[in-house]
């Protein structure tokens, strides 16, 4: 009888230890993400973690500098205003930082793709000296020293003892729940909402011309792709070609979604343009591009066009305080 | 109830421990034939070069044993870091059945592309190893780092992080228990010339050259 009543009720505790589990919520008309939950399944106290950590400068070398510096919230994480990302002792490198939103969905990470898998992909900006400049494992020491640390990993992992796994699965966890799906685009997907007569025309615009590499609803294929851009020499960045040794790849970057493009210019993987029309006029001089057609829009359709693309900021992700600096 | 709960628990016991025993694989870092005393001037080849080694690290995985070709224990997935300033991580203890016989052993060295390309593991695999390489997601298979007059960079230092999954297969005396493998670095040291050669630290071509090399460097000692 005693036994009996030991059995069940460690399988209570064991069924309330996992019952938390949380699956990722996305709408109907998108595709199956490519992250492998069944590795990091998501759970709130480990998204929390994530969260933190994500704000947290301790992760950098001097502790001045965390993911939020160039990934901030209000502009759908990227980093407005600055052409090329920040790092420790005023350090600048040679690329944007890129928004961050859909990361579920993502293939490869990095504008060259150089990271292939979500939870790898913090290793990067941690190491880099440019960047935070940090060793994981000392993260992982200046962690463990920590009051709050401990506990949180306790929290989300169940054990004090903090490993590089961990404290990469968690930052994984939270970036993970950045799904921005509230766009007027998406809520006239689910018919919640109607396109203007000018948003309509530009969608028509967009989907002849852009959709080729910007393919929806994620607004982006995945791919790499040769935008025609010159190459920067002060920078001399060839993308792709670095990461695989073929010359054939050489110019060609990760297509960027077009979802929040009010919030995170400039754009380009040197964050070259500053407005949208400077992109467009970019795109409409017949540039040497990787796919599709010779682009060529009057001047009414271009503005037709930045009526639809505008369509796709989602204010609410932007503003939605759960993606925000933990306060409590 | 709790007799039959004790008999149930040693028999449950006794299950595993028969006909079992173990087979211990030991890496044995040497430079010719000395063994490698870390942050120590060694010498070695007929000039009499000087080095002194400060990090020789290496995964081990996908250990197999056979007999006449046939597989008779295989360690699928299973990965070990071998790094010589810890000296336990020399050894890897295999449980074995009492009755196997096998005359060869088959394992890689470095981590394959299948693992490669899932996200972060943990254990000898946890990123805080400094095994990864964080610019361009990998594994480093092989980490040699050390300091040699030769090599004129920044404090004489010469760094080989290689990449590139190599597997090894040794023949092995009859039913041996203590199979030995020196892991001889004289002679990646004499394909490398430290004068030219100091710095790899990315999976380049010129890494892929050399990884396919270490094979020859693991020799059967028993």
């Amino acid at each position: 009888m005693k036994f009996k009543f030991i059995i069940s009720l460690s399988c209570i505790v064991l069924l309330s230890a996992f019952s938390n589990y949380l699956d990722l919520a996305y709408p109907d008309y998108f595709p199956e993400p490519e992250y492998n939950f069944e590795e990091n399944t998501l759970r709130e106290n480990t998204i929390q973690l994530g969260r933190i950590l994500f704000y947290d400068p301790i992760l950098s070398k001097d502790s001045s500098i965390s993911c939020a510096s160039c990934h901030s919230p209000y502009n759908a994480f990227a980093h407005t205003d600055h052409d090329l990302s920040h790092g420790i002792n005023d350090s600048i490198g040679i690329r944007n930082a890129p928004a961050l939103f859909n990361l579920a969905w993502g293939k490869s990470f990095m504008w060259d793709g150089a990271i292939h898998n979500l939870d790898i992909q913090a290793l990067a900006p941690i190491s880099h000296s440019g960047e935070m400049g940090e060793d994981i494992k000392n993260v992982v020491i200046k962690l463990q020293n920590t009051q709050r640390y401990p506990s949180l990993f306790e929290a989300a992992f169940g054990d004090k003892k903090i490993t590089g796994e961990q404290l990469l699965k968690a930052i994984s966890q939270f970036q993970l729940t950045l799904v921005s799906d509230n766009s007027k685009y998406d809520n006239v997907r689910r018919n919640e909402s109607t396109y203007t007569i000018q948003e309509q025309k530009g969608y028509e615009i967009y989907k002849s011309n852009c959709s080729g590499c910007h393919t929806e609803p994620l607004f982006t294929n995945n791919n790499f792709e040769r935008n025609g851009l010159e190459i920067d020499t002060t920078l001399n960045d060839y993308g792709r070609m670095k990461i695989t040794n073929n010359s054939k790849d050489s110019a060609f970057f990760k297509v960027p979604s077009l979802r929040n493009l009010s919030y995170s210019y400039p754009y380009m993987h040197d964050g070259r343009y500053r407005k949208l029309k400077d992109v467009l006029k970019h795109y409409t001089s017949n540039p040497s591009l990787s796919r599709g057609k010779e682009i060529k829009l009057s001047s009414n359709e271009k503005a037709d066009l930045i009526a639809f693309l505008l369509t796709l900021n989602d204010r609410e992700f932007v503003f939605n305080p759960k993606h925000q600096f933990p306060r409590e | 109830m709790r007799l039959i709960l004790v008999i149930f628990l040693l028999s449950f016991i006794g299950l595993f421990s028969q006909d079992r025993s173990e087979t211990i694989i030991t890496f044995n870092p040497i430079l010719e034939n000395r063994p490698i005393i870390l942050e120590e001037v060694l010498y070695y080849n007929s000039n009499k070069d000087s080095l002194l080694i400060e990090s020789l690290r290496f995964y081990v995985s996908n250990i197999e044993l056979l007999n006449e070709k046939e597989t008779v224990l295989s360690l699928k997935d299973n990965y070990y870091l071998i790094d010589l300033e810890y000296p336990e991580s020399l050894k890897i203890e295999l449980a074995t059945k009492n009755n196997i016989s096998f005359n060869s052993i088959r394992f890689g060295i470095g981590i394959d592309s299948i693992t490669n390309s899932k996200g972060v593991m943990g254990g000898d695999l946890d990123p805080t190893k400094g095994m990864y390489w964080t610019w361009q997601s990998g594994y480093i298979n092989f980490k040699l780092e050390g300091v040699s007059d030769k090599c004129n960079t920044r404090k004489n230092r010469f760094q080989y992080h290689l990449g590139g999954y190599q597997e090894i297969s040794l023949d092995l005396p009859a039913n041996v228990q203590n199979i030995l493998i020196d892991v001889d670095i004289s002679t990646l040291l004499n394909k490398l010339d430290l004068s030219t050669t100091n710095r790899i630290m990315s999976p380049s071509y010129e890494a892929l050259e050399i990884a396919n090399f270490l094979p020859k460097i693991f020799i059967l000692n028993n």
